[in-house]
């Protein structure tokens, strides 16, 4: 028995060693069908190999199989641009999307100038990213081009990197410099859907229209502005990701470091390199992987610091399973982030926080847990709160769900006991009863004490009484 | 139809190419700086002999003079691979090539003795990498040093054997045992065949040599092409263990045709266009990203540069996006692949016509001027004929001296688009509120696109708001801009644009507020307007914010829809949510402490009453038996009804009622007992007072 399990954790740690740099793995699938193709990207190649990742080159044509008994083949697939109308079909959208469903990631580079095939357009329908109807919508702006290789059609848009999303959203894209976008297919996103977010939104005097059009003036644009995202992610619920780049030709060679002219400014390099190692990194699961290490909740005695570490609490005495209405209870958990190759304390964006509920159904309690200590690779928030005075079936939960993070929902089932009858305060704590206990203890104090000189008490004036009688 | 299809080919090409073939740039500094970085040495060296060679001439072709320093290390490994007996036809072969750009001291002796170890392997070798290497290396030896003797005495039955290896179609195999043809490997006999050409002590049967040429022509036939004119060589057969990119193929089948056309007199039967294609193919590339394929690029372009078949000539615009306002020159280059210069000619100007429209010819027939100076063709001022547009420019390159016709292609006619960029005047921009019935303007208001504008209008329901304005061209005629939006922001931030059309001369939009309401969402209150007009060609793009106009709309009817999330609204649901804390019910409402108190006081007051009354009425114990044996059944009796009020105080404080029952079993016991002693003793006297 004990040679096996020394087995399978050596094979374990082997595993863990092969797949050291991604959070999850390092088996790269590119799809192209043109190997020519293979030859413009190879700086971005020699940075994904850098990074750790092993790559296959496919041809959709080969039917590459994505899963194989129901195990991925792939970690993550990277679809360039090809020429072919369909992927065939090892590559149906069904089969993209369980490959999310496995947790595969998936980045699509979209080129303006090779027509989307069919399968793709599907594929993005279903994750509500609209494509423009021709299939090859081409996004132009007269405003930011690039002077040097665009003056002519406009096609090259220049743009600072992506700030980001929102206040108190972590942004993985941003940096300095300027982008090159040459020749987009800009992408519209379905307002419905929370899993989506715009990595690089157009400039606002951007618009996209259907080059193939011969008219002088746009009639039909297809989106403009801020309507237009460049660059989309998407976060599944199981956190799998999927990410669709409207320019292919921003990864190539020729991008890289490329020197372009925005207006009358001088000549810049371009930070595409950067930003396909942002882009690669998070779809890849390189960045904003979090995870959820010890998880601790436990009754609070006294005024005891906020620890998780277990040394002031027994561990019988940790995550207990049940709890008595308005007790007062501490939660801590702990949070790491994946930064590239090693984990890293997780540290909230600013103004923004991790919270904790407490709830049966809806939340009872909802509080903002606060970092209380840091290791070397996580933070450990905490909070204490006294639990509600509702008895029931409550959950701790944490649900962590941030643009670009991967979500975490964590729940702990706990029960809230009512007061036992031995819990409640007695009698004699509570003033307004003081008055009946000296009154019963006074009533028997008199009646005992009445008795015994009923008893005892000899008449005060014996003979004159008998006098009397007589 | 067939109009729209053409100029979408033209314009997925422009995309998908690099650029469409006619605006092909040879190679310039940015491949040096590149193949500086590209090549740059590690610990002083190149790794292998092959990447030490294809470092150094790469430097070599492109005239690289900053080179880093490696002649030492590399000539050591020169010699060491040479000197050593176990080195390989192919480790020989790289060393010769390294020492072919290095010049190293190298011992005649290891010359020769490599030279007859090699000889032995050309006349054993069955393999066609092994006559490749085997007669490449001797081919170096043969350049390098004039002393040692490499030449071949069986050349006939060496050319013979390799061309036992090819096929009908031209491509060629590996070797005798394996049946797969390949294009690469046809480069390869070229190249070998053409070396032992060279090698041949003897002249070599004509008639071998003529066979080949044809062999050649047929290889030529499985070229394939883009369709912007570039031709290059790919593998038919997809072997994934030895397969070749078409760069390699094609630099492959160029080194051995033109290696064979070098040794060989006559001429081979090959279209110009399709070498100037190969050309096209390996600048279309741009440049690599890796070592191999820029050496392939750099080295099959200085093999064509210098070719006999022949030579490619690139026409090259320095800038084909020209300025009006700017009056830039149109220039055109042309020039070798490798950017050198050309041999005396005229560039012709062929034909202009505006993109999209086949056949309104702008200029025909024009020659451009030759400034030597700077190596440039150009055109002094544009024909008046060319306004503010994009225009295709047809190009034909005509050699001076017909000799040259030989020797260069030049390709035919060359297409390039050319933008010609304005500013474009503004005029007439006017925006009016209209009311519907009677088409009387209520307010108008002239905008000056130069300046600031602030406008501000209100407007409601039942009219319409109405935007012209005129663009023209520096020549006068009338510009149709590709980009020309009117935008309509709400405070809440909901957008809605609009796209300015044209009716003829000018630009006019009428927006009917009566029919937008719904889509207005019912919104009322100020909407911004900003106006944007760009186009391609357009130098004075512009977006201004004009104003603003107050709507007054009507009161959403119970199903109209609501206005969407805004594209930033649904990246909040995933934020941080309010906290909650939970709210306790608030605690029974006491009485005070002092209430109680009072209270506690009034009830002791009959108590302290009683007591007092007791000591009034001079009560006593006079009556307690003072024998000994019934005091002590009193005394017991009194501890008993004291214990069992000690258990009522412990059953409220903590015993249970079973504990309580089980001691006040014991103690009613006993208590009945001392309570009759003591009550019998007690009646006892009371009768015997009675009858006392």
């Amino acid at each position: 028995m004990k040679a096996p399990s020394f087995l399978s954790v050596l094979v374990l740690l082997l595993v863990g060693v092969a797949h050291a740099l991604s959070s999850s793995g390092s088996r790269l699938l590119v799809v192209t069908d043109d190997p020519t193709q293979k030859g413009k990207y190879s700086k971005f190649w020699a940075d994904l190999e850098g990074r750790g990742f092993s790559i296959t080159f496919e041809s959709p044509k080969s039917d590459p199989a994505l899963t194989q008994h129901g195990e991925l083949n792939y970690d993550h697939l990277l679809i360039l641009p090809t020429k072919l109308k369909a992927l065939g079909p090892a590559l149906t959208p069904q089969l993209i999307l369980d490959f999310m469903k496995k947790e595969g990631n998936v980045l699509l580079a979209l080129s303006s100038g090779t027509t989307t095939p069919t399968t793709l357009t599907s594929l993005l329908l279903e994750l509500d990213i609209h494509l423009p109807l021709e299939r090859d919508g081409l996004v132009v702006d007269h405003f930011n081009f690039d002077a040097q290789s665009a003056a002519d059609k406009h096609d090259v848009l220049l743009l600072p990197r992506p700030g980001p999303l929102r206040q108190g959203a972590k942004n993985y894209f941003g940096g300095d410099g300027l982008l090159a976008v040459p020749r987009a297919i800009g992408q519209t996103l379905g307002n419905a859907s929370p899993l989506l977010a715009p990595i690089l939104p157009a400039p606002p005097t951007a618009y996209s229209y259907n080059p193939s059009e011969e008219s002088e003036a746009l009639e039909d644009p297809f989106a403009t502005g801020k309507q237009l995202s460049l660059a989309t992610a998407f976060q599944s619920r199981n956190s799998a990701r999927f990410s669709v780049l409207g320019s292919a030709e921003m990864l190539e060679d020729a991008w890289f470091g490329a020197t372009v002219k925005l207006g009358d400014a001088g000549k810049t390099k371009t930070a595409n390199q950067e930003f396909a190692k942002a882009l690669t990194g998070w779809t890849f699961k390189e960045l904003g992987v979090l995870k959820v290490g010890h998880l601790q909740h436990f009754l609070r005695k006294g005024s005891d610091s906020l620890s998780a570490n277990g040394t002031e609490v027994a561990d019988s005495e940790l995550n207990p399973k049940i709890y008595r209405i308005k007790n007062e209870a501490t939660y801590t958990i702990e949070l790491s982030e994946y930064s590239v190759d090693h984990w890293i304390p997780f540290v909230p964006a600013t103004s923004d926080s991790v919270q904790l509920e407490f709830s049966m159904l809806s939340p009872y309690h909802r509080l903002s847990l606060a970092p209380v200590r840091s290791t070397s690779n996580s933070t450990i928030y905490a909070t204490s709160f006294i639990l509600p005075d509702q008895h029931g079936i409550f959950n701790f939960r944490v649900n962590y769900k941030r643009p670009f993070l991967n979500n975490v929902d964590e729940k702990n089932t706990v029960t809230v006991r009512h007061f036992a009858h031995d819990e409640w305060p007695r009698s004699f704590a509570i003033s307004g009863a003081w008055v009946w206990i000296v009154g019963i203890w006074a009533t028997v104090v008199g009646w005992l004490g009445f008795c015994g000189l009923w008893l005892w008490s000899a008449p005060r004036d014996e003979k004159r009484i008998v006098k009397k009688r007589n | 139809m067939a109009g729209s299809l053409a100029g979408f080919l033209v314009l997925v090409l422009a995309v998908s190419i690099c650029e469409a073939a006619s605006i092909l740039q040879p190679i310039s500094d940015s491949h040096r700086s590149a193949a500086l970085e590209l090549f740059a040495p590690t610990d002083g060296s190149f790794g292998s002999l092959e990447e030490t060679y294809e470092a150094l001439r790469t430097f070599e072709i492109l005239g690289i003079k900053k080179k880093p320093d490696i002649t030492t290390g590399s000539c050591q490994s020169v010699s060491e691979t040479l000197g050593l007996s176990s080195s390989t036809t192919e480790d020989l072969f790289n060393a010769l090539k390294v020492n072919s750009i290095l010049t190293c001291n190298v011992d005649e002796e290891i010359f020769q003795g490599v030279a007859s170890r090699l000889k032995a392997v050309v006349n054993d070798a069955s393999s066609l990498l092994d006559f490749y290497y085997s007669i490449g290396s001797l081919v170096l030896i043969k350049d390098q040093t004039s002393k040692v003797d490499a030449l071949l005495g069986d050349a006939d039955g060496i050319f013979r054997s390799i061309k036992a290896l090819s096929q009908s179609d031209g491509r060629w195999r590996y070797s005798s045992n394996n049946p797969e043809s390949s294009t690469y490997a046809a480069g390869l006999a070229l190249e070998a065949l053409a070396g032992v050409v060279s090698l041949a002590s003897s002249d070599l049967d004509q008639s071998l040599i003529v066979t080949l040429k044809n062999d050649i022509v047929k290889l030529f036939d499985s070229i394939e092409n883009y369709d912007d004119g570039s031709f290059y060589f790919d593998e038919k057969l997809v072997d994934a263990r030895e397969h070749q990119g078409p760069l390699s193929t094609t630099s492959s089948v160029v080194q051995g045709l033109t290696a064979f056309a070098s040794v060989t007199s006559g001429s081979i039967n090959l279209p110009g266009d399709k070498i100037l294609g190969l050309a096209k193919f390996f600048l279309g590339i741009g440049i690599p990203g890796n070592p191999k394929d820029f050496f392939n690029q750099v080295n099959s372009l200085a093999i064509l540069e210098s070719n006999r078949v022949s030579v490619p000539l690139i026409l090259s615009l320095p800038a084909t996006v020209l300025s009006w306002t700017k009056k830039d020159q149109l220039k055109v280059k042309v020039n070798t692949v490798l950017g050198s210069s050309a041999p005396p000619l005229t560039v012709k100007l062929v034909r202009a016509f505006i993109s999209g429209s086949k056949d309104s010819s702008v200029i025909k027939g024009l020659k451009l001027k030759f400034d030597p100076e700077n190596a440039v063709h150009f055109l002094d001022v544009l024909p008046k004929s060319v306004d503010v547009g994009s225009y295709q420019f047809v190009f034909e390159i005509v050699l001076d001296d017909s000799v040259d016709k030989k020797v260069y292609a030049t390709g035919g006619q060359t297409q390039v688009p050319i933008f010609v960029t304005g500013v474009v005047k503004i005029d007439n921009v006017e925006i009016a509120i209209v009311d519907s019935d009677l088409g009387s303007i209520e307010a108008q208001k002239k905008l000056d696109l130069a300046g600031e504008n602030s406008v501000s209008l209100s407007a409601n329901h039942l009219q319409k708001l109405r935007l012209s304005f005129q663009l023209t061209t520096p020549l006068g005629s009338i510009f149709k801009p590709h980009q020309a939006f009117l935008k309509l922001r709400h405070e809440t931030k909901v957008e809605h644009i609009f796209v300015v059309g044209n009716s003829g001369k000018q630009f006019e939009i009428i927006l009917d507020f009566l029919g937008l309401v719904e889509k207005f969402f019912y919104l009322s209150g100020r909407y911004d307007i900003q106006f944007t007009v760009g186009d391609a060609v357009m130098e004075n793009s512009f977006l201004q914010d004009v104003g603003y106009v107050e709507l007054d709309l009507p009161e959403a009817p119970e199903k109209a829809p609501r206005p969407p999330l805004q594209p930033v609204d649904p990246y909040s649901r995933y934020g941080p949510k309010a906290e909650i804390t939970h709210i306790f019910r608030a605690p029974e409402k006491r009485p005070p402490k002092e209430l109680s108190l009072a209270f506690l006081g009034l009830t002791l007051l009959p108590f302290i009453g009683f007591l007092i009354g007791l000591l009034r009425i001079g009560v006593n114990l006079k009556s307690f038996p003072t024998s000994a044996l019934p005091a002590t059944f009193a005394v017991l009796f009194h501890l008993g009804i004291a214990a069992v009020l000690l258990l009522y105080v412990l059953f409220w404080l903590k015993l249970d009622l079973f504990t309580t029952l089980k001691a006040l079993g014991f103690l009613g016991v006993f208590l009945m007992f001392v309570g009759h002693r003591i009550l019998s003793h007690l009646a006892s006297t009371s009768s015997k007072l009675k009858s006392a």
